[in-house]
């Protein structure tokens, strides 16, 4: 019973033909949602229909259903399910296969990308409208259909190297329960020579995967070479267990300004420009000068205790985004807990600290989360 | 001439098993490729496997050791 993780790898790596099938049908239902109501033209009740339904169906469910699972389960979504993976891998079998170019192979692309497509959809308000929502979803499956077309050969590239999701997505999968764990003498004592090379369409080392950070879940890896396992983990115990050259500056600042800030900004202030930007950089600068003071100047320490934060700015993304008939309570309850998750990671990371430091960090770092909470309840 | 996996490589561990000359192993850092054993697919195929599936551009011709068509071609019978 306690190892039903790997048995569900094992499944999903065997059935590769039923996770297919599923991502034509998501692929068909999103294609139909998207492009039924501009085929069919506006007017036309059918058309309305679709419209409201592709609404309720990306902004009240999916995007919500999306931000949780990350938290939850990792990066399922875009192993199994994803409609723009599904695309950029498909059509890469038969596209040029070039090799992306270094500018795209910039670690920190997706987030920035992630910014400026939040920024620019959420100021405009495109989650109202069916046309605003095409041109914000559609014109990332398009990107994602091109860089099949160009890059790669049946990989994808897209999902490891652009997509704009994927910078935060990247940031939330660190605190999921499910991961895949690579024993490393299996895999170095294997037979040689190795009969096929680990099967991973994001091209990642799974040799020395420890990170959930692109990993999308899909399941081939599992069993290669008698060594890679689908199993639990404690919530959040990557976040705990990063080493010093695991810890980047701009992911720190990402987490700040774009997952805490631009994402509860966004989603909060939707239609106003000028306030989305102004409440992204009082919580980003909030977040960054509080954690810099709790870690008394040290911004190694600083950067290192931002993933933290990842729990309570994931959640406060989450209660964001979630439909308007959620009852209020509900709501407000959810950053709540994610103070609490993000509290407790805070506590054990300074937990090696020097006594008089690690009080101090935890005295901080317990007023920034309960500032940032009133913020975020307040708006 | 031998080939050399250079820092670039992102151990996608694709290349591996395509070397027909055994000659791939998976370093400290990243893959690596022993010149003694690499022909560059001389004897095997027209162009060097490794290069051919890699998705990015980190194999290069080695600059330590040049070796002319014929002299790969000693080297593959040698090995065979």
């Amino acid at each position: 019973m306690r190892d039903w993780p790997a048995s569900l790898g094992e499944f999903l790596r065997r059935r590769q033909d039923l996770v297919r099938l599923t991502q034509v049908a998501v692929l068909a239902l999103y294609l139909l949602l998207m492009l039924g109501p501009v085929f069919i033209g506006p007017g036309n009740p059918l058309a309305e229909r679709l419209s409201a339904a592709a609404l309720t169906l990306f902004w009240s469910l999916w995007w919500p259903g999306v931000i949780l699972s990350m938290m939850l389960v990792g990066q399922v979504w875009c192993g199994l399910l994803c409609p723009d993976g599904t695309v950029t891998e498909a059509v890469s079998r038969h596209g040029r296969g070039l090799k992306p170019q270094a500018w795209m192979r910039r670690e920190w692309l997706p987030l920035a990308l992630f910014a400026v497509v939040t920024f620019a959809s959420d100021a405009a308000d495109a989650h109202a409208t069916h046309r605003g929502t095409l041109l914000a979803v559609g014109t990332i499956s398009l990107a994602a259909l091109v860089m099949g077309l160009f890059y790669g050969r049946g990989r994808r590239i897209w999902c490891r190297y652009l997509c704009p999701a994927a910078g935060i997505f990247s940031l939330l999968s660190r605190c999921a329960v499910l991961h895949f764990k690579v024993d490393r003498t299996a895999w170095d004592t294997a037979a040689k020579p190795v009969p096929k090379p680990v099967e991973c369409p994001l091209l990642l080392d799974v040799r020395r995967l420890v990170s959930n950070e692109k990993c999308n879940m899909c399941s081939r890896c599992h069993g290669h070479r008698d060594a890679v396992r689908l199993t639990f983990r404690w919530p959040g115990s990557e976040i705990l267990s990063m080493t010093d050259a695991e810890v980047r500056l701009w992911e720190a600042l990402g987490i700040c300004f774009i997952l805490l800030g631009l994402g509860s900004a966004g989603a909060r202030a939707h239609g106003d420009g000028l306030a989305i930007i102004r409440l992204a950089l009082a919580l980003g600068g909030l977040s960054a000068g509080g954690l810099w003071l709790a870690a008394l100047g040290n911004v190694r320490e600083a950067a290192r205790l931002s993933y933290g934060l990842i729990p309570f700015a994931g959640m406060s993304l989450f209660a964001a985004i979630l439909p308007p008939g959620v009852g209020r309570g509900i709501v407000q309850f959810i950053p709540l807990a994610g103070i609490l998750w993000s509290g407790g990671l805070g506590w054990r990371m300074t937990q090696a600290w020097p006594q008089n430091r690690r009080w101090l960090a935890r005295c901080v770092g317990t007023a920034l989360l309960l500032g940032l909470l009133s913020i975020i309840l307040s708006i | 001439m031998a080939l050399l996996i250079t820092n670039q490589c992102i151990n996608c561990d694709i290349c591996e098993p395509e070397c027909p000359n055994e000659a791939i192993s998976e370093g400290e850092e990243t893959c690596q490729i022993d010149p003694l054993r690499c022909t560059e697919c001389v004897g095997h195929y027209d162009r060097p496997q490794c290069i051919e599936v890699c998705p990015i551009e980190c194999i290069i011709t080695h600059p330590d050791f040049i070796e002319s068509p014929e002299a790969l071609m000693v080297k593959y019978q040698a090995m065979r």
